[in-house]
């Protein structure tokens, strides 16, 4: 069982219960018990299959129009690119200064 | 061929379209797609969602709908997994789904309502036996008669029995009662075996087998609880036969108290926990048998349960009396909002904040009306002189600035009260204003017809203002909000149709508002009682809705007047206060009565002195006696509650019988009727009651005979203790003011002829000497009663649960003791 600090910082961070569930969990939640704990552990485990599954499950529906979604996974996706080439930048950075610093100036 | 060219681009675009959409459809599954990339974290997906709730509305709802789905599901996984854990370390012991029988059934609700109607007389049942059993014990103690004829007769035995098979439904909890019972026969036989000073050892042979011949009509008897059980739930293993049946089989050779004792603890322990583990899967249940502190268990200390979806499957809320469901709901919620109304509370202090820095003039105003109020309430409740005229200048520029600068009504119409009566009243003993002004200004008479016009300003505003504090004053809003916090009634419905009526609020002026108030309170009162019926889901967040909504409208602003309503209200009762009491006391100055009401009344404040007295003595004396019957609770350990009731009982019981007081009558014919203390309400149903009715009439016309002759009783219906110990005061009061202090027409003709004839003594001075006499007799009497109600007390707070049904009860069974008692001697 994870130590009550993270389980609480968990449940502040998750988004897929509300906010009056979640303040009555970190409220009580030295009442929980463990098997009360691990049900909620279960939970937040699983939260990004759940996040993704509630987006998937938008696919066709009219409460999103296909521009919006488009620009805005794009620009996850974008992000997550630009991302990568910084740490791509960062890492081919690291490794020159280390190759300069191991070359020996006499 | 133009029209067949025009089809031709029809049918291409309706084509394109098509290819279009389909296209849009194969980017949006690619797109969606992508998502499912192991690049791509849960905070993407979050940063994601933020996005398109920020910017779609329609989509931040449907979210929302998710995050309370899943809230719900958590909910219900917590509440279940609460107990769950219990019955996973019960191992092999039977697994009694109780909740499912009874919902099976169509008795379901009976079982609840009848349980909660008869635990306490049970309890109480089981008390008497146990009682009974505890004297027989102890009489064979001193007397070392054969302990099974005293013990139990075979018409007690079968009684006892019968009790205990009686109702299906009531099983359970007779079962563990009968533990309880079984208990008390054990510390009882210990005690014989404490009286040979060898404690744990085996008892005499006499003793068991009187025992056993007593355990196998048990046994015998209880051959139908078993069955009963048995046919209930298959395949289960009760393990608590050697209770039931196997008394005979037992080898009482072998006998030893602490073996034996701890298995059948063990065994019953066990064997309840896991029944009541399976009934008990609803809070409310839980919340039930929580009251009842004999029998408590480790599970109710931990569990947290938040899954309130159950609830209306379970209770009849039309068959539970007000009074029950909010003590029910009482003890469940405390823990869980206190937090909740200490951020309200903040909240509340922190809008006072915002409110002071954001309306700097208008604050002034009200703080500068607040204190003249106060200035003018301490003045009249401390009816002291006028002030000198500096002040009252300071004071005359003070109204007039609050009262022209007020841009409320109701102020107003406070102010032009104040400032009428001050141009009426005398200043110094010598001349009002009004007097002053016809005399020394430039007013006459005929200009003081403007006083009719303005008082009928004073009213028209006032009008209002009375409408308001009509409503304001009888508390309905706020008993009825509270009832809502309380309960945790609020839903979404409820919510819905709150915001419609309090949208409606802000498009209606203050003072039509008012006289519409009393119609809102209504509809809001109707609404929380057809909750009941309706879902129960989302009640969190609607009691969270609706308080800072509440709150958004009757905002600061509106909280500073209505403090100002309240001052002013204050001030103006305690001027006509003072009016009134200076009137009264002139009016009682040349009554030589009065002195002997006082002194009534301060002869019943010492008596009132010598009832606590009596009480504490009482206390004291049970304290003594404690040590004799030992209750215990799961893990053995004495349990000083029962104790302490137990003995208060005897106690009282033992006094009632010495004092030889007439207690049936006191609480069959002066109470049985009436409720009584403790948290008891009135329901409709009891105080439309006819007997009620009619002696509430009564007590209600003896007030009013005792407020004319300047006495002030208040009557209060919530409040049943005082209505009961008054009602007896105004009792005894009125029977000296009108039958004993007043001659009747004849004898006060005939007096009168003495007087003339014989030149005796003055009619008055008669009516003094009777009425002195009068008090000293009633005196006595009143010393009587209180006595009495310190006996009707003592039962009453031995036994804080007591309800109204065990009184007579109780009546019935001091009786019985009184006539054993006299065959006996």
């Amino acid at each position: 069982m994870l130590e009550k600090e993270n389980l609480v910082y968990y449940i502040k961070n998750s988004k897929i219960f509300n906010e009056t569930l979640k303040s009555q969990l970190i409220i009580h939640f030295d009442k929980l018990n463990e098997i009360q704990k691990n049900k909620i552990l279960d939970f937040l485990s699983y939260e990004k299959y759940l996040a993704l599954n509630y987006l998937k499950s938008l696919k066709n529906s009219e409460i999103i129009s296909f521009e919006e979604i488009k620009n805005n996974i794009e620009a996850i996706h974008r992000n997550n690119r630009n991302k990568l080439e910084l740490e791509e930048e960062n890492n081919k950075q690291e490794e020159l200064w280390i190759l300069l610093n191991s070359l020996d100036f006499i | 061929m133009e029209e067949l060219k025009v089809c031709e681009s029809s049918d291409s675009i309706v084509h394109s379209n098509e290819k279009q959409k389909k296209a849009i459809s194969r980017e949006t599954d690619r797109l969606f797609d992508s998502l499912n990339s192991p690049n791509i974290i849960l905070e993407d997906i979050y940063i994601l969602i933020d996005n398109l709730s920020s910017n779609n509305p329609n989509f931040a709802k449907n979210w929302s709908e998710f995050q309370n789905k899943n809230s719900l599901i958590l909910q219900n996984e917590l509440s279940k997994s609460s107990v769950l854990e219990n019955l996973e370390n019960t191992e092999s012991l039977p697994q009694i789904n109780y909740s499912k029988d009874i919902i099976a059934t169509n008795e379901k609700y009976s079982f609840l309502s009848q349980y909660l109607e008869n635990i306490t007389i049970w309890k109480w049942e089981i008390q008497t036996l146990s009682h009974e059993l505890y004297s027989a014990l102890n009489r064979y103690s001193q007397n070392k008669k054969p302990l099974l004829n005293i013990l139990w007769s075979e018409e007690k035995v079968k009684d006892f029995l019968d009790f205990l098979t009686s109702d299906k439904w009531s099983l359970i909890l007779k079962f563990t009662q009968y533990y309880s019972n079984i208990k008390v026969i054990w510390e009882n036989l210990q005690i014989v075996n404490l009286d040979t000073n060898e404690p744990g050892k085996i008892l005499s042979n006499e003793i068991l087998n009187q025992t056993q011949d007593l355990a196998e009509r048990i046994s015998k008897h209880q051959n139908t609880l078993q069955n009963e059980l048995k046919a209930q739930k298959e395949n289960q293993n009760v393990k608590w036969a050697i209770m039931t049946g196997n008394y005979s089989t037992y080898e009482w050779s072998n006998y030893s108290f602490d073996s034996f004792e701890k298995k059948v603890t063990n065994e019953l322990y066990s064997y309840s926990k896991n029944v009541f583990v399976s009934i008990l899967s609803s809070p409310w249940t839980l919340d039930l048998v929580k009251s009842w502190e004999k029998f408590r268990l480790p599970i109710w200390e931990n569990s947290i349960t938040l899954d309130f979806s159950k609830l209306p499957e379970w209770i009849d809320f039309e068959n539970l009396t007000d009074t029950q469901i909010k003590n029910l709901t009482e003890k469940y919620f405390d823990d869980v909002y206190i937090d909740n109304f200490r951020e309200k509370f903040l909240d509340i202090l922190q809008k006072l904040k915002d409110y002071a820095s954001n309306h700097p003039e208008k604050l002034t105003v009200d703080v500068v009306s607040i204190i003249i109020s106060w200035l003018v309430a301490v003045w009249t409740v401390a009816g002291t002189a006028l002030p000198s005229w500096w002040l009252w200048t300071v004071v005359w520029v003070g109204l007039a600035w609050v009262t022209f600068t007020a841009s409320d009504n109701a102020i107003r119409a406070f102010w032009y009260g104040v400032i009428w009566k001050m141009w009426w009243d005398e200043i110094d003993g010598e001349k009002s204003f009004r007097e002053w002004a016809l005399e020394w200004i430039w007013l006459k008479e005929e200009d003081l017809n403007l006083e009719t016009i303005l008082i009928k300003k004073w009213f028209e505003t006032l009008s209002n203002t009375v409408l308001f504090f009509v409503f304001k004053w009888t508390g309905r809003i706020s008993e009825i909000w509270m009832k809502a916090l309380e309960w945790k009634w609020l839903q979404l419905s409820l919510w819905n149709t709150q915001k419609v009526m309090l949208e409606a609020w802000k498009t209606i002026p203050e003072s039509v508002f008012f006289t519409y108030y009393g119609v809102w309170a209504s509809a809001i009162e109707d609404t929380i009682l057809k909750m009941q019926e309706e879902n129960w889901l989302n009640r969190d967040e609607a009691i969270d809705n609706l308080i800072s909504n509440l709150w958004s409208i009757t905002n600061a602003e509106t909280f500073a007047h209505y403090f100002m309503y309240n001052l002013g209200f204050i001030s103006l009762v305690k001027l006509g206060w003072a009016g009134w009491q200076t009137k009264v006391e002139a009016h009682l100055k040349d009554r030589p009565w009065k002195v002997n009401i006082n002194s009534l009344i301060e002869n019943s404040t010492k008596l009132d002195m010598e009832l606590l007295k009596l009480q504490e003595k009482w206390y004291s004396f049970n304290r003594e006696q404690s040590g004799e019957v030992v209750f215990y609770d799961k893990n053995l350990n004495r349990v000083d509650v029962m104790h302490s009731d137990f003995a208060n009982l005897r106690t009282i019981q033992e006094s009632l019988m010495v004092n030889n007081l007439n207690i049936q009558r006191l609480l069959l014919d002066d109470f049985s009727n009436s409720p009584l203390p403790n948290s008891w309400k009135w329901t409709k149903a009891q105080a439309n009651k006819p007997e009620i009715q009619v002696k509430y009439e009564r007590l209600e016309k003896l007030s009013r005979e005792a407020e004319k002759q300047g006495l002030s009783f208040a009557l209060d219906k919530d409040n049943i203790y005082d209505w009961v110990s008054k009602s007896w005061v105004k009792e005894w009061t009125k029977d000296w003011l009108l039958k004993e202090a007043w001659f009747t027409n004849v004898e006060r003709e005939a007096i009168k002829k003495q007087e003339v004839n014989e030149g005796s003594k003055k009619l008055e001075d008669r009516a003094v000497e009777r009425m002195n006499s009068a008090v000293e007799r009633i005196s006595k009497e009143y010393k009587d009663w209180v006595f009495k109600l310190a006996q009707w007390k003592a039962i009453s707070e031995a036994f804080p649960n007591i309800s109204k049904d065990l009184l007579p009860k109780l009546t019935n069974i001091i009786l019985k003791e009184q006539t054993i008692k006299k065959e006996r001697l």
